[in-house]
């Protein structure tokens, strides 16, 4: 059995029967996105901190890991999720940094940006330095967001949760998902201007 | 369901920061912690005993009570697998030994060169009891059979002071108690134990029985002491026998259970010329014709009793201290 067909189930279940090699993979499986994911909650303002938060991250999975018990509706996925979650959140908190679900910085920007869209009509390379342009932008639009909200489209657009995993993840109403993923993306759209195409529906 | 917007994913995708990883010191930190902690609970049972043993916390006499028992293990291990010595009855119990002389004899002294070497230490009791001078004169004097009238002397029973003091000092001269027959009903057990017996012993018993008036003597008392371990069990016999301040240990020879039928099998206690390792009680040798295991495990568990009122004593002159 290779190791690319092995789910982090069974990784943790071999971890949690004392095989370092399955933690290995594991992190090497997770590393990354979990980072990213705590690294863009926690904002440009407290990149710094995101590497401690990170490692307390793991260091919590493994002295839980005995705790944990796979469910049908709970992957191992939506676990570390969880832990990165809560875990970031407090750190704002404890950093005086407001986490309402309504609140942030950016407001909608005046005029229509949808009009002025470039992306579409670029060229090939050109529309490599677009993207680029637009994911720096973006991370800009991200830090505006409040922090429920931006837990929530990262963890949809970027990690590809469901809704319904977001619910246990964020320990949100399924509503309460949904709307703050709409303010999300109301308020990312237009704050991202020229960066987005016009609106098809 | 989704709610997801294509084109804020393609950017999120395309992010200066996609590419960023934690630092490496921060994997290694994390790898290291997984390791450790797997280390930490694959760990044996015995190196963890060795961690609490390191502990600051734990005291001296907490160690000392470690290493007592873990002594007392190798001891008993030692005296477990030690091999029955070959019976040598024939030689140790010629026929002579059966015939009561005028004083109803019936044991003889099993090893004389032992007597000699613990002359010295026989006559330091005897003086320390005070016991008769004629006393102390024959216990040196190599190959001497103690007689019927001298049982009390090396009686195993512990009740009356003078064998107190003998039962709860090393007793050092090898002396041999011959066990035999008798018509009294705390016999019938180790008869019926002894099997059919041979001609030669039931003689002797007869002529035991005509000669010796009935007396409580230390046969008597051990064969007693045997039947009680085996119906009423090791603890409870070596309970009372600590309320009576006999202190002893126990050892069975059952070299006697493996005679044929034609050789007299013979019940004998010798009091151990070395006291026992730990407790310094006296060992009292028994042989036995009986070698169910009710009854080894009883005297095992009698054993394991003193040990423990032993143990239990130590502790507290240490704590007195």
């Amino acid at each position: 059995m290779g190791e690319s067909i092995t789910t982090d189930e069974d990784l943790m279940r071999k971890f949690c029967a004392g095989d370092m090699r399955a933690f290995e993979l594991l992190y090497q499986r997770h590393e990354r996105p979990i980072y990213r994911y705590i690294r863009r909650l926690m904002g440009g303002a407290f990149n710094a901190q995101a590497d401690d938060v990170f490692q307390d991250v793991w260091i919590r999975l493994i002295d839980a890991r005995l705790q944990w018990q796979p469910r049908e509706n709970a992957s191992f996925k939506t676990w570390l999720y969880t832990l990165a979650h809560h875990r970031t959140i407090d750190i704002l908190r404890k950093s005086g940094r407001e986490v309402s679900v309504d609140e942030g910085w950016l407001d909608d920007e005046p005029g229509s940006p949808w009009q002025s869209w470039p992306a579409a009509h670029a060229l090939e390379p050109e529309q490599q330095v677009f993207w680029r342009k637009a994911g720096q932008r973006l991370l800009h639009c991200l830090d505006g967001l409040p922090a429920m909200q931006r837990a929530a489209f990262l963890l949809h657009h970027e990690d590809g949760l469901s809704v319904d995993e977001m619910r246990l993840v964020l320990n949100a109403e399924f509503e309460a998902i949904k709307s703050r993923l709409r303010y999300a993306l109301f308020k990312l759209r237009a704050c991202m201007g020229a960066y987005l195409p016009p609106m098809v529906d | 369901m989704t709610i997801r917007d294509e084109h804020l994913r393609q950017a999120l995708q395309h992010a200066p920061d996609r590419l960023s990883a934690p630092h490496e010191n921060t994997s290694r930190a994390v790898l290291s912690y997984a390791r450790q902690t797997l280390e930490k609970e694959q760990r044996v049972w015995w190196q963890s005993c060795m961690m609490w043993l390191k502990k600051p916390l734990v005291s001296n006499w907490q160690r000392a009570g470690v290493g007592g028992l873990a002594t007392a293990l190798v001891v008993m291990l030692i005296f477990w697998q030690m091999a029955p010595e070959k019976a040598t009855w024939p030689d140790a119990f010629p026929e002579h030994a059966f015939n009561t002389d005028k004083n109803n004899a019936v044991a003889l002294m099993k090893d004389k060169n032992a007597a000699e070497l613990n002359a010295p230490l026989m006559r330091r009791k005897a003086r320390a009891t005070g016991a008769p001078a004629q006393e102390q004169t024959m216990a040196t004097q190599p190959g001497h059979v103690i007689g019927q009238g001298e049982h009390q002397s090396i009686a195993l029973d512990h009740s009356s002071p003078a064998t107190n003091e003998i039962a709860s000092a090393p007793i050092s001269a090898p002396a041999v108690v011959a066990g035999a027959n008798d018509s009294s009903g705390a016999m019938s057990s180790a008869n019926q134990a002894r099997g059919s017996g041979s001609q030669k012993t039931e003689a002797a018993s007869a002529e035991l029985s005509e000669a010796k008036p009935v007396k409580k003597d230390a046969v008597l008392d051990i064969m007693q002491l045997l039947d009680s371990i085996k119906n009423e069990g090791g603890q409870t016999v070596a309970a009372r026998d600590i309320s009576l301040s006999k202190l002893r240990m126990l050892k069975l020879d059952m070299s006697t259970t493996k005679q044929e039928n034609s050789a007299p099998c013979l019940q004998m206690a010798t009091v151990d010329a070395s006291p026992d390792m730990e407790t310094g009680y006296p060992v009292l040798m028994v042989s036995i014709c009986d070698s169910s295991m009710q009854l080894i495990n009883g005297v095992a568990e009698y054993n394991q009793q003193m040990q423990d009122y032993w143990y239990r004593q130590l502790q507290k002159k240490n704590n007195e201290r």
